[in-house]
């Protein structure tokens, strides 16, 4: 037998949360009406009637069994269901909050690296403009890394002959950026270094050259390009 | 007003209920039984509303269930009055006897100038 509440005398509080599952509290309501009509109908038996008589008046003066069953059902569980189901539809809110965080942090995310691609592209399109060339048919044009952006279509085999008019641009030091043609000597004349020999030498040979003669010019290395332009 | 028509039907069967489990512990059967062989058949309980109506009662505190055997040896569900359902009962019973003495009064009335 369960023991009393400490507080049930006083008639103001409830007894104690119920500890049993749904499935045990479904369980015994069932089983506590079926108890019932089978005492009744056992009664009727034994003052006369015949078995199904007995049942069928049983079930008469019972009334309607699933509608008291959920009667029962409301008054034992009414709060653990009000409480199940403001949870799941809390759960339902945090669930499409979190839902709506993931794609607007997608969407966002998508649109900013749209962003630095075309940002890109255009630092390209503008560098390249500068340097009065045409921009490289890359296949992802906006996501070139910088040494990519700099680099020359030109082969760097190709071999510097007289009369060739040079572009000659040093990236890490602003200041030199010139065309000069090599003079019939097979010699371009350059800024503070004077007269180079460069007929005979390919584009990488003379860059070297220039780079190592500019070398005592600046603080940083120079990176000397160069490209015939006609 | 069928609502309150309900509560004072209700009312009723509570305190019905109550007092007959103020002798000793009864399952549901038991109590429609006894409350019919008391008032002589007069007194006719829908046999199905009694369940909800105890199961209620046992929240408010009044009375306290618990398994057993019935006398055909089934498991059967006892309810027992708890002290507040003797408090909860003694209310009801002066309320119920004040009002019906109040509708007696009524009822025995000569009328005026008769």
């Amino acid at each position: 037998m369960r023991p009393a509440s400490l507080f049930e005398g006083l008639g103001v509080f409830r007894a104690a949360p119920d500890a049993r599952s749904v499935d045990d509290v479904d369980g015994e309501i069932r089983e506590e009406l079926e108890l019932h009509l089978a005492l009744r109908t056992e009664a009727n038996i034994a003052a006369g009637m015949d078995p199904d008589a007995a049942r069928r008046d049983a079930e008469a003066r019972f009334g309607d069994v699933e509608k008291i069953r959920r009667s029962c059902r409301r008054v034992q569980l009414g709060e653990r269901i009000m409480l199940q189901r403001a949870k799941t539809a809390l759960l339902g809110v945090l669930v499409i909050a979190v839902g709506f965080l993931a794609v607007d942090s997608y969407l966002m995310r998508r649109e900013t690296t749209a962003s630095m691609v075309r940002m890109s592209s255009a630092m390209n399109e503008m560098t390249w403009a500068l340097r009065g060339e045409e921009p490289p048919a890359f296949e992802a044009r906006g996501l070139v890394t910088l040494p990519e952006l700099f680099a020359s279509r030109q082969p760097r085999e190709v071999v510097i002959r007289v009369g060739d008019q040079l572009k000659i641009q040093d990236f890490n030091n602003v200041g030199l950026d010139i065309t000069e043609r090599v003079a019939r000597d097979g010699m371009v004349l350059v800024p503070d270094v004077g007269w180079v020999p460069v007929a005979g030498l390919t584009r990488a040979e003379v860059e070297k050259t220039l780079s190592e003669a500019y070398a005592p010019f600046y603080a940083s290395p120079p990176d000397v390009k160069v490209k015939v332009v006609e | 007003m069928p609502k309150e028509r309900d509560d004072l039907l209700r009312g009723t069967l509570d305190m019905l209920v109550l007092k007959t489990l103020a002798g000793e512990p009864r399952h549901g059967y038991g109590i429609v039984s006894r409350i019919q062989q008391v008032s002589g058949d007069v007194l006719q309980v829908e046999e199905g509303s009694l369940y909800p109506a105890l199961h209620r009662m046992e929240r408010r505190g009044w009375i306290r269930s618990s398994w057993g055997l019935s006398d055909s040896n089934r498991r059967a569900k006892y309810y027992e009055l708890t002290d507040a359902g003797r408090k909860q009962l003694a209310a009801s019973k002066e309320a119920w006897t004040r009002v019906s003495g109040a509708i007696g009064k009524v009822l025995r009335a000569r009328a005026v100038g008769a």
